[in-house]
């Protein structure tokens, strides 16, 4: 499994772009997610609490109709955390 | 409006040349802005007659705390839209707020149509049709700067003028038609171009010069500096600042959200040569701010090119966005900056909706390539990612110099109910989509905005979460969210400014300068313009449950995958209930 980070949330992530995450077992993004915020610490995970901060995607696709934070993801998954899209 | 009680509007007919002004107090409980001016086209309009009929009104407001607060910098025009037959609703930036303010002006409504071509000329102590024989036809570029020369106030006029003019699209009634705001801004969406051009109307001038007292000046100075640092000290702003909105290209595509080739795809191979950096490596020469912002959000590109033989060449200036990279970049299939710059050009001179005009070339490029029509009405050959064929599609679209861009001049929902094709005219209720394909959100949200547009209700923002799919909660939230931004555009805030202007910054700030409001007042308000939109809308034979979606929108994947037509017309239903019980409602 691979995190990839676009933007400036990795002005939360010590400039890294990618990581692999250590539990090779997470079962959810939302598992995923809080290795993160161990790993990266409080400004990483203040960051990403925020509802319209980022837009995850896992393989490609919005997490919406998959469960949303439980989106289900094993090993071999690909997840993008990308900046919010906005428009004015 | 600054302490005072009535809100000021400008009557002119333009067939008589006469003017009267009305102080109104009962338009002070729809605060200002699209408040004002939803009010002002109920009681103008006649729904009975067409939309360009001379008897139809113009109406532009600004908002309350215009240009006195940072990014409180836009005014909004209503107007009953040539392409739908129903609300037409556009905003546009740059100096009109700012300068209407100092002309002493909070709404200006225009009726009739002028004799002879006309430009209307308004400031703080005259009102005058002027003669504009001599500039109908030139294009948008040139005719800001012949009334530039003629508007120039004893030498007074630098940043206190405003000039809003149409091209020759607008004076043809391309029902897409814009109005150009001081060349890089617009009220783009929706034809009020064509408006325009239907009552003669070739631009407004406004300059303004008169002083308006702020009364605890402490008070406000306070509040206004707070708004200041939250807009240049923070984070909040900065990404508008930097690449600006193309910096959304790249996230879209990587979501599959970006509309390419007429929507045949979710994402383009090519994103990464025209996102947001690539512009500002490539073409990025200048960034401006509209009157009264310091955040500087437009993006100004340039690209040089040979106009003639003999070495002749020309720097093009244009200011660039997300939008128009989508419509003339990605849903056409060309992967250059410089092509799209030139695309933009064209656009600007004719003075066309960028937008509109994308997504009927895309619909027209389509339907050339699936033998709907063929070369014989497009007078060129179309293929994506070919950009010579869209230059002079674009101009033919603007002269309508034959039936089939004539009937592409009226929108892409009526060229497909001419020609076929209608699976894959990528328009939401008659406007032509714009540049996410991302969800519900997006989707539902355009069907049931009361103009249609993204920005009505943010509907892509919720497809964007990472809570689960609700369907009660996205139709609440939809329907929230546009009692809210019909409150934050009566002031009229830029939506860039939406986290900066939170409740209580608003009721701050509207009481340094004569408001008494509550948090209620300001949902009250809301929900009163909503309800006079949607009542406009009814008023003009909208049905929302008659709304048919292009199929394409549900074969194409989107950010969240291929949408269900029965769960969006689900949605849709949902939100009509709410939409009902509130025009019954007595507020």
């Amino acid at each position: 499994m691979t995190v990839n980070f676009y933007g400036n949330i990795k002005k939360h992530t010590n400039g890294e772009g990618t990581y692999v995450p250590v539990n090779k077992t997470h079962s959810t993004l939302r598992d995923v997610l809080d290795e993160l915020n161990v790993h990266f610490g409080d400004s990483f995970a203040s960051f990403i609490s925020d509802n319209e901060a980022c837009l995850f995607l896992v393989n490609g696709k919005g997490i919406k109709h998959t469960g949303g934070l439980d989106t289900p993801v094993c090993n071999g998954d690909i997840i993008n955390i990308l900046p919010f899209v906005e428009a004015g | 409006m600054i302490n005072e009680k009535y809100i000021r509007v400008l009557f002119v007919d333009m067939n008589t040349g006469k003017i009267r002004v009305e102080l109104r107090e009962d338009l002070m409980a729809y605060l200002g802005g699209v408040g004002i001016a939803s009010r002002l086209l109920m009681e103008n309009m006649n729904p009975e007659l067409k939309p360009t009929d001379p008897e139809q009104p113009i109406v532009f407001a600004i908002g309350a705390g215009a240009y006195v607060f940072p990014v409180l910098t836009k005014t909004v025009a209503m107007f009953i839209s040539p392409l739908t037959g129903e609300l037409g609703e556009s905003y546009a930036g740059a100096r009109m707020a700012m300068a209407m303010l100092m002309a002493g002006y909070d709404a200006l409504v225009i009726t009739g149509k002028a004799k002879r071509h006309s430009y209307l000329s308004v400031s703080t102590d005259n009102v005058s049709v002027r003669d504009a024989r001599a500039i109908w036809g030139l294009n948008v570029e040139e005719t800001g700067h012949t009334l530039r020369n003629r508007e120039h106030h004893k030498g007074d006029s630098i940043g206190k003028r405003a000039i809003i003019r149409i091209g020759p699209a607008g004076e043809n009634g391309v029902s897409f038609a814009c109005v150009c705001v001081d060349t890089y801004r617009h009220f783009g969406r929706l034809g009020l171009g064509a408006i325009m051009g239907s009552k003669n109307l070739k631009a407004v001038s406004i300059y303004g010069n008169r002083s308006i007292p702020i009364l605890d000046h402490k008070k406000y100075f306070k509040v206004y500096q707070e708004i200041y640092k939250k807009c240049t000290s923070t984070d909040m702003m900065a990404k508008y600042h930097d690449a600006g909105t193309p910096i959304n290209i790249m996230p879209l595509n990587q979501a599959g959200g970006l509309p390419t080739r007429n929507m045949q795809e979710g994402s383009f191979e090519a994103a990464s040569d025209i996102c947001g950096d690539s512009f500002a490596e490539k073409n990025l020469i200048r960034k401006m701010a509209c009157t009264g912002c310091p955040v500087g959000c437009i993006h100004i590109g340039m690209y040089r090119r040979e106009f003639d033989k003999g070495h002749e060449y020309e720097a093009i200036n244009v200011s660039y966005d997300y939008e128009l990279i989508f419509a003339l970049g990605t849903f056409l299939g060309i992967s250059s900056t410089d092509k799209i710059i030139a695309l933009i050009d064209v656009v600007e001179k004719c003075g066309l909706d960028a937008m509109s005009t994308g997504v009927c070339l895309g619909w027209a490029t389509d339907a050339l390539k699936n033998g709907y029509i063929s070369t014989e009405d497009t007078l060129v050959e179309l293929e994506f990612g070919v950009y010579g064929g869209y230059i002079e599609a674009i101009k033919h679209l603007s002269d309508g110099t034959n039936a089939f861009y004539r009937n592409l001049g009226k929108g892409v929902k009526h060229a497909a109910s001419k020609y076929g094709g209608g699976d894959f005219a990528m328009h939401v209720a008659g406007t032509e989509m714009a540049g996410y394909h991302t969800g519900y959100g997006s989707l539902v949200g355009a069907a049931v905005g009361a103009r249609h547009s993204h920005l009505c209700n943010g509907g892509y923002s919720f497809d964007q979460e990472s809570t689960k799919f609700d369907p009660d909660e996205l139709v609440d939230k939809l329907f929230n969210e546009e009692i809210e931004r019909c409150m934050t555009n009566s002031l009229v805030m830029c939506l860039f400014a939406r986290k900066i202007y939170d409740r209580p910054t608003i009721l701050e700030a509207l009481n340094t300068i004569g408001w008494s409001l509550t948090d209620e007042d300001l949902t009250a308000i809301g929900r009163r313009i909503l309800r006079e939109k949607l009542l406009i809308k009814k008023a003009l034979g909208f049905k929302q449950k008659s709304v048919k979606l292009p199929k394409r929108f549900f074969q194409t994947p989107s950010m969240n995958g291929v949408l269900n037509e029965e769960t969006a017309n689900m949605l849709i239903r949902k939100y009509s209930e709410k939409a009902d019980e509130l025009m019954n409602e007595a507020l």
